[in-house]
């Protein structure tokens, strides 16, 4: 192998490290952002939601009118 | 349908997070909302529930633009036929018509659907909640979203649930849901802002699978002898459902409630109202619809002023279809068969004259 052609390939070796530490370092934020959200960690919870549900419907319980007769 | 408890309305299931590429997406791109906050109330400031309606394009169109384009014309999310319909019986009156759609409003408009009520979650109109934990689903579930809605007539008729009465073959032989017929592509649009649902040109037809019916040298004859003439409905439903006169108000607490008079299983034919390229028929089956003069009095005196521009009798595609019925027996189970069709007894003095069209005169019976 000529000496240009062997600069080619280690240029070729080191993007594809790059690309790998990129994509991997894009995953793991990905990750990161998923178990930092509070969203996640209290819809993912049936023990957390229940509690929550539980407060809400104490405090604003459902309503719906007792005058609706019929089928809609 | 039993709603769904409080948590499990909400609760994300490991498969969205893991399975569905829709879980790869920060929440709050979608819903908004602050996911570093550590209380619930902060969490939620800004949260938009269902980040698909009214304007998808934010959320869904990013990725889906073709669909989310043709969604606009969707009748399940405009509602376009209602208000279409509303819109000729109203008062031309600027000031009370302003009142009749602020009633429908709180009353009619609430139940539409988006992308997120037919994919994610349960509709709004049966307290949502997610359908799979988040989940998006292709194909909606019959179950849990179009019979959510469609529950008093099509899935009561469909599933065989009226009183003594059979379902339709295509589900009790068959076993088809709702999506065999009704296609995607219907469902999501098609660029065309149609006033009836009877004008999507994309509906399904039964001629699309029974081909020989209609042909002119079908094998059974009564379909040759038929065809153009009645339709599909007239020989192969049975009765359906039928509601009277219904009004809508507030009670003393202010929430809103709706009233209907009567509702029955009937079966009617009669003249068709909307003949079209695709429904040319002379007779169809008809449905009384919940609507009066009076629906709209308690926000609105005499707000549809023009009660009387449409039939109260409306025309119907009844989903219980049947091989053998009452009508296939022979000739005269219809010829000369007075109670099968709309008569001019069968209609109240008030809504004669909006009936007028539809009703069968005594000598246009088929003898």
């Amino acid at each position: 192998m000529r000496p240009q052609g062997k600069g080619v390939w280690y240029v070729w070796v080191g993007f594809i490290i790059f690309l790998g530490f990129f994509l991997l370092w894009g995953n793991t934020n990905s990750v990161q952002s998923q178990e930092e959200s509070t969203c996640i960690s209290c819809h993912t919870s049936v023990k957390e939601l229940v509690k929550i549900t539980r407060e809400i419907a104490a405090k604003n319980p459902p309503q719906k009118s007792a005058e609706s007769k019929g089928e809609g | 349908m039993a709603p769904l408890e409080p948590y499990e309305q909400v609760l994300i299931d490991d498969a969205f997070l893991e399975e569905d590429p829709h879980g790869e997406i920060a929440c709050e791109k979608c819903h908004r909302g602050n996911p570093k906050a550590s209380t619930m109330k902060a969490a939620h400031k800004g949260l938009v529930p269902d980040p698909t309606y009214p304007d998808p394009s934010k959320t869904c169109g990013e990725c889906h633009e073709g669909i989310v384009a043709q969604n606009k014309t969707n009748i399940h999310v405009s509602l376009n036929p209602y208000k279409h319909i509303i819109g000729m019986r109203a008062s031309t009156d600027k000031g009370t018509r302003k009142k009749i759609f602020m009633a429908m409003d709180t009353h009619c408009f609430t139940c539409h659907s988006s992308c997120g009520q037919c994919h994610v979650s349960r509709p709004n109109s049966v307290e949502g909640g997610f359908v799979q934990g988040h989940v998006f689903l292709k194909t909606p579930p019959m179950d849990t979203n179009c019979t959510a809605c469609h529950g008093s007539r099509v899935e009561m008729e469909y599933l065989g649930k009226n009183k003594e009465l059979p379902g339709d073959v295509h589900y009790t032989k068959r076993g088809m849901k709702c999506i065999a017929c009704h296609s995607g592509d219907e469902m999501h649009g098609t660029g065309k802002d149609y006033t009836s649902r009877y004008d999507v040109e994309n509906a399904p037809r039964c001629e699309g699978c029974h081909e020989d019916a209609v042909s002119p040298t079908a094998k059974t004859r009564t379909h040759r002898i038929h065809k153009q003439k009645v339709s599909c409905h007239v020989c192969h439903s049975v009765a359906y459902k039928n509601c009277y006169s219904c009004h809508v108000g507030k009670d003393a607490k202010g929430l809103a409630y709706f009233k209907t008079e009567k509702t029955e299983l009937a079966f009617k034919i009669g003249l068709n109202p909307h003949p079209s390229k695709d429904r040319p028929f002379k007779f169809v089956t008809l449905r009384h619809v919940p609507v009066s003069k009076g629906l709209f009095d308690f926000y609105v005196k005499d707000g549809l002023a023009h009660f009387d521009a449409l039939p109260t009798w409306k025309l119907a595609t009844p989903h219980n279809i049947q091989r053998k019925t009452p009508q296939t027996k022979s000739c005269k189970s219809c010829h000369g068969e007075k109670d099968l069709f709309l008569l001019q007894k069968d209609v109240t003095p008030e809504e004669q004259e909006a009936n007028k069209g539809v009703i069968v005169p005594k000598d246009a019976i088929p003898r």
